[in-house]
């Protein structure tokens, strides 16, 4: 027997419907990152052309493919390896992909709601739900220079090298697994720098 | 603490509170001879108790409802490939849940999940819609959520951000997801039962049983 909602407006309802389109939003960015048998990860059309994706995901530099929202998949070259920080940077013919809408990863405060997101094959879009916990090395915001941002959420199998997303659907940093896999993000200006020197070099491999 | 924290989450700790007291009311512990057990939905107010398979794998098991009192259920259909059953007990009047549509649920929305976990009757948990597993010709196989489920709360319902039980959870995967079988499956479960399952040809008055105190 199905109960039609009820016309009383819902804090809570709200909240949930705000989250799910958070998740749409944000979204429309991600892609699924195939690199070799068995093993996918998510990534996010950061540039037009550019995909950024966790650097750990990848196993060798041949034959990387990138699965869009709509389905269709696309051949990838790989641009850029940052071992270091855990990002890859690769390069595809993105037509009609949006690109990421970013927010202020440095507006960011321990105790704030924020979903991660990824994208696989068979599930599609698929999301978790948490707050930050805490800034790498101690600082107590991101505009303090943190490189790392620790988070109270699953990063669930396949979610490395999706997007934390904040208010609004917009991304603030890339997920990816810390040490001992604490559940981590890599903050957008960090991630800017990475990607902006990846292309410049012709081909980099940093440790 | 800051007052915009508090003048912001009044209303929603307040909703929460309303919408898991709703639940609770709904929900029961269903308890199996030898060990351990789970939860369970009232579906009907006139006695009909949905579970898992796996919780009520007997003609019969015990019926906890919210207030205490035990009743006996008997086990009148079982659906391993869905893991749910249909359990009957004699009572009527019993709180109801109210049912939601599975199939409009969105991945990121918030989803309840109430279950009896050690020494727990009705303890709440929370978390969002995280997929839907593969994609089958018929409709969505699961409900997956981002929700972290113990043992205890199998057969249990996992309810949306107005209280209506979209699913009913069966299991909790290795990486954490919890999974629920779809409220329009278990309607499609009820729905090809034979007349006699639904318990239609019962009659006479029925009254609550108490088999044990609480």
């Amino acid at each position: 027997m199905q109960v039609p909602a009820s016309k009383r407006p819902s804090s809570l309802t709200a909240l949930s419907d705000e989250l799910a389109e958070a998740v749409r939003q944000a979204g429309r960015s991600v892609v699924t990152v195939h690199c070799h048998e068995g093993l996918a990860a998510s990534g996010v059309h950061w540039r037009r052309g550019v995909i950024v994706t966790a650097d750990h995901v990848l196993d060798r530099d041949a034959a990387i493919r990138v699965e869009l929202p709509d389905g269709s998949t696309v051949r990838a070259t790989l641009a850029g390896r940052d071992q270091r920080v855990d990002l890859a940077v690769l390069q595809i013919r993105a037509v009609g992909l949006p690109t990421a809408q970013f927010g202020d990863a440095a507006s960011l405060r321990v105790g704030h709601m924020v979903l991660a997101v990824g994208r696989h094959s068979e599930r599609g879009l698929s999301a978790s739900w948490g707050v930050v916990s805490a800034f790498g090395r101690g600082h107590a915001t991101v505009a303090q220079g943190s490189r790392s941002i620790y988070l109270d959420l699953t990063i669930y199998p396949g979610f490395s090298g999706g997007p934390l997303v904040a208010d609004g659907g917009r991304i603030v940093g890339i997920n990816t697994l810390a040490a001992r896999g604490a559940a981590h993000s890599i903050p957008n200006a960090v991630v800017e720098d990475v990607v902006g020197d990846l292309l410049q070099k012709e081909y980099a491999w940093r440790r | 603490m800051r007052p915009d924290l508090i003048n912001a989450s009044r209303p929603l700790m307040l909703e929460l509170e309303h919408i898991a007291r709703r639940l609770r009311a709904s929900t029961v512990k269903v308890q199996r001879r030898r060990s351990g057990g789970g939860a369970g939905v009232i579906w009907r107010s006139d006695g009909l108790i949905v579970t898992n398979a796996h919780v009520a794998p007997g003609a019969q098991a015990t019926v906890r409802l919210a207030d205490g009192s035990m009743l006996t259920g008997t086990v009148t259909a079982r659906d391993y490939a869905h893991d749910l059953a249909a359990l009957w007990v004699e009572a009527h009047d019993l709180p109801a849940a109210a049912v939601g549509d599975s199939d409009a649920l969105l991945v990121g929305q918030l989803v309840l999940a109430l279950g009896n976990p050690r020494r727990a009757v009705g303890a709440l948990r929370i978390g969002i819609v995280h997929s839907f597993g593969r994609a089958t010709g018929s409709g969505r196989r699961w409900v997956e959520a981002d929700i972290d489920l113990p043992p205890g709360y199998s057969g249990g319902p996992l309810g949306d951000a107005a209280g209506r039980v979209v699913g009913i959870n069966s299991m909790a995967a290795r990486d954490g997801r919890g999974f629920a079988v779809p409220s329009k499956t278990v309607e499609t479960f009820l729905g090809g039962l034979p007349r006699q399952a639904m318990g239609s040809n019962r009659t006479g008055p029925t009254r609550l049983r108490r088999i044990t105190s609480s």
